[in-house]
């Protein structure tokens, strides 16, 4: 193992009583990675949309900098910087050179301490949001992402994103957003990720100045509730598209469970065959697949474009029945953790790219110095053990499909007998669209 | 705005990428002096950077191709040729064997390894754990120099770009970019912008024309390799020479087959569709500068879009900020063959008429010249210098922002004099930029909601329907 992705070299720390993790690397030169992570998210709201438009307001003035000043100040750096918010957690991102950094942490303090959150900077942030979300319902793909997210978290607290909805995102109100912003940013609630050519002393009295004031509150929790997933209508919305966009959620192991890894190896390799069974060898689409997320309430998907849809689907879950049936030979395994040992270097190229992963280990996994241990946790996958992984999650599908017409799918879907057409449907989940198509 | 990794294909929109380049300069470490680089007796030009961060390598080959080299006959077969580019060839017979191939190099499709076509390039890379790189460089040299086009999988694959096709179509803003707005701007070789292609064109396509493209442009001399990572370079060399030192090589494409330059827009034109959308996507575009011919442009016009996007910009302030905009920006995309320069801005149909007279209003005030002030260029070159060094930390990503450059350019010159060249831009340079291009005439448009009718141009109509020649082109066959 290189340097770069040894453990043995991070220290952990305490700054002002909150902790955090450091790297201490000369490999990148000046580049530094600081990063905050926050545990909750969706369930710190008390409306959909509250944390998206604080987050995007919170750039927009402090007591001491102007926006104008925020912005300049970071621009004239360089510094990539940016507030992510996930399902279950939060991250502030940072990414400059070493000597920028005396200058930018003090505007991230006081964005997330005391910003201005002035009304006219909310109503401003408010119609971003608004026109971002009626942009949802411009495209097949962020269209099925709203239809099928909202039947899939029905009732559960992903429901309520933190992008919010057309009816939500109105009703936000300045004490709402004020309520939030001490859920998320207090001392019990930071964990600090630092890669970057410092030392433990220069980073705990940078922390220790800039944010050993943030206020004492209370540490976010992480939803564990499973979303009930009963709806067994195939959902139906109508677009006129050239092509059909399909897509089957199921529900999956978060991170940290013991059947993860083995349901990674499962999609993966039905993701494989997929690509060669319904675009390669028949034609029948030019984007396939079958993914995995990483919430701790997790869920994966099956996805296909085709102006063939009951083709494409019956060769699809012909498929996701022979994975659940018939063995895979020990070498396909090497062959596929090997496929994941290339990713899982990639994923550690940067500093960046490093302080993502200890956030997410530490945030919903098992903790950051768990994060090397994926490819041992592969490892130990056995052919049995993906055979009842996937008969155990690729089950009990929410499915939905967007284009220009009703198509009879029931029999091409195990477990899906009716269909029922959802009509209008303005508001639904902020949708990214999915993820590329592999080529060549 | 600057140099773009390109698309996919034409019809994803001009994503920016910011420009790149490798100077000594205030970055220190960061930076790069130098890129080695050296030439096979065939015309290969094999460029390495070593990156040691993690035991990973990237092979990128980089051809000259991409819609830019085609006309109504075989519009979108660059595009297609990638697609087939990972198919039979004379090592690999089927591929079935192709994909346990690269299961055994550990590359996943997708996120280790990829293929781009754009208008001036079309890219091919994996990247691999370092002690499979001698096989993958054996493998990407059957994959280039023997493909075998075999029917039935040329057959298939016409399917699912024609599927890449739909998708395209399913996007009303990316139909509203590609063929609304670059079928005027780039009226006469529009088709020479138009990576997607033609439907017909695609359907009707041989192997004959396949091995058209592969002899004309898939040549040595018309080709490089970039490998970026840890490998051993004595090692490296030696498995070069081996796997694609005995490629043929022929003759320069581009003296056989001239590009035509661009014809400047002649009249300055309006245009409104009408989509399935939500809210308006309003385009003011202009005919930029040229790589290799003005270069000093396109650094400005980098710098002016880095400008524009800041907060203090009168862009920002008084389309944004005053709310009648929700998004508002300028991007430059640097090309060989005529930068198209696009100010886009996003608001409600009841705003969009106030918008286009601020945006108008603001555009004369930038040919008027001092719109932007000292201090934003000084923040705007910081900002382009070190977000320059991020890039590189990127293997796979530095990999293919030199290919573009070297794809465009016959060179990695500009890549390597991009900052000392910034750093000399003055403010009198970026007025003349201004006043050169955006004094000329322009295309104005705008995609509305279906029922939206208040919005009115002051410039004169387009016609309804764009002519757009690969249309023609179908109705021929």
């Amino acid at each position: 193992m290189t340097k770069a992705l040894d453990l043995k070299d991070m220290q952990t720390f305490t700054a002002a009583g909150m902790p955090g993790i450091l790297r201490s690397t000369k490999d990148d030169g000046e580049i530094v990675a600081f990063q905050i992570s926050t545990k909750g998210s969706v369930n710190l709201q008390n409306k959909a949309g509250v944390i998206e438009m604080l987050l995007k307001t919170m750039h927009s003035g402090t007591p001491t900098y102007s926006k104008e000043q925020i912005d300049q100040i970071f621009a004239e750096s360089g510094a990539i910087f940016s507030i992510e918010a996930k399902n279950d957690y939060i991250e502030v991102s940072l990414k400059c050179l070493k000597r920028f950094l005396p200058k930018l942490l003090p505007i991230i303090s006081e964005m997330i301490r005391t910003p201005d959150l002035k009304a006219e900077e909310i109503e401003l942030s408010r119609n971003q949001l608004l026109s971002d979300l009626r942009n949802e319902e411009d495209h097949p793909d962020s269209i099925l992402q709203l239809v099928s997210g909202d039947a899939f978290y029905k009732s559960h607290p992903y429901s309520k994103r933190t992008s919010g909805y057309l009816n939500t995102v109105p009703e936000i109100t300045r004490e709402d957003l004020k309520a939030t912003l001490p859920k998320i940013f207090n001392s019990k609630n930071v964990f600090f990720i630092v890669v970057g050519d410092l030392n433990a002393q220069e980073t705990t009295s940078m922390i220790q100045k800039f944010f050993g004031d943030l206020p004492s509150g209370e540490r976010g929790s992480i939803i564990s509730e499973q979303p009930k997933n009963e709806t067994k209508e195939i959902i139906y919305k109508k677009f006129d598209s050239p092509t059909t966009y399909f897509i089957a959620r199921f529900k999956a192991p978060a991170l940290k469970d013991a059947d993860y890894p083995a349901l990674a190896l499962a999609c993966q390799i039905l993701d494989n065959r997929l690509f060669e069974e319904v675009r390669t060898k028949r034609g029948l689409t030019y984007s396939v697949h079958c993914s995995m997320g990483n919430s701790a309430v997790n869920s994966g998907y099956l996805y296909v474009t085709s102006t063939q849809l009951p083709e494409a689907v019956h060769v699809i879950f012909d498929e996701v029945r022979k994975i659940q049936s018939q063995p895979i030979d020990k070498k396909t395994i090497e062959l596929q953790v090997r496929k994941f040992t290339s990713s899982w270097y990639l994923g550690r190229e940067t500093g960046s790219s490093q302080a993502r992963i200890f956030s997410l280990y530490e945030m919903i996994g098992t903790g950051w110095k768990d994060s090397n241990a994926f490819i041992d946790r592969l490892n130990t996958v056995t052919p049995e053990k993906i055979i009842e992984v996937s008969k155990k999650y690729f089950k009990d599908f929410t499915v939905a499909y967007v284009g220009p017409e009703k198509i009879d799918l029931a029999s091409n879907i195990s477990g899906h007998s009716a269909e029922k057409t959802k009509a209008g449907g303005a508001s639904g989940k902020a949708a990214k669209q999915m993820k590329k198509s592999k080529k060549p | 705005m600057g140099f773009l990794a390109s698309c996919q294909s034409a019809h994803q929109k001009a994503m920016p990428e910011l420009p790149t380049q490798n100077q000594a300069s205030e970055i220190g470490r960061t930076t790069m002096q130098s890129i080695p680089s050296y030439k096979l007796s065939n015309g290969l030009e094999i460029f390495f950077i070593e990156k040691k961060a993690i035991p990973m390598a990237t092979v990128l080959i980089a051809v000259k191709n991409g819609s830019f080299a085609e006309d109504e006959s075989n519009n979108g077969l660059a595009h297609l040729y990638e697609h087939m580019f990972f198919k039979a060839n004379e090592k690999i017979p089927a591929q079935s064997e192709f994909l346990r191939t690269l299961d055994e190099m550990g590359i996943e499709l997708g996120p280790n390894m990829n293929a781009y076509t754009s208008t001036e390039s079309v890219r091919y890379f994996f990247t691999l754990q370092s002690e499979y790189l001698d096989r993958g460089l054996q493998f990407m040299a059957d994959a280039l120099i023997t493909p075998k086009f075999l029917q039935e999988e040329l057959e298939k694959e016409r399917k699912v770009v024609i599927g890449e096709f739909d998708r395209y179509e399913a996007s009303p803003s990316d139909v509203f970019f590609q063929r609304g707005l670059f079928s005027r701007l780039f009226k006469e070789h529009y088709i020479r912008k138009n990576v997607i292609g033609s439907r017909p064109v695609i359907l009707s396509a041989s192997q004959d024309q396949m091995h058209d493209i592969q002899h004309r442009y898939y040549v040595p001399n018309n080709t490089a390799l970039f490998i970026v990572g840890d490998f051993s370079e004595p090692e490296t060399k030696a498995s070069i020479q081996k796997y694609f030192g005995n490629w043929k090589a022929s003759d320069n494409p581009f003296e056989k087959y001239p590009i035509p330059e661009q014809t400047p827009v002649e009249k300055t034109l309006s245009f409104i569709e009408h989509g399935p959308v939500q809210t308006v996507n309003m385009v003011l575009a202009y005919q930029g500068p040229s790589l290799t011919k003005q270069d000093q442009d396109t650094i400005a016009f980098d710098l002016i879009s880095m400008m524009t996007s800041l907060e203090s910009s009168p862009i920002q302030k008084e389309l944004v900020h005053s709310g009648i905009a929700s998004h508002a920006s300028f991007f430059s995309w640097s090309q060989r063959y005529t930068s198209p320069l696009i100010f886009n801005l996003e608001t409600s149909p009841e705003k969009a008429q106030k918008s286009y007279e601020v945006l108008m209003s603001l555009k004369d005030r930038m040919l008027k010249g001092g719109f932007f002030s000292e201090a934003d260029l000084n923040t705007a070159k910081t900002s382009i210098e070190v977000s320059s060094a991020f890039d590189r930390e990127n293997g796979q990503k530095f990999a293919l922002s030199l290919a573009n450059v070297w794809t465009s350019t016959g060179s990695l010159d500009y890549y390597l004099t991009y900052i000392p060249a910034m750093k000399k831009i003055t403010m009198a340079d970026i007025d003349r930029s201004i006043a050169t291009y955006l004094s000329k005439n322009y295309i104005i448009g705008a995609l509305v909601p279906a029922g939206t009718n208040s919005l009115k141009f002051n410039e004169p109509a387009a016609p309804v329907a764009a002519p757009i020649k690969e249309e023609k082109a179908a109705g021929k066959k």
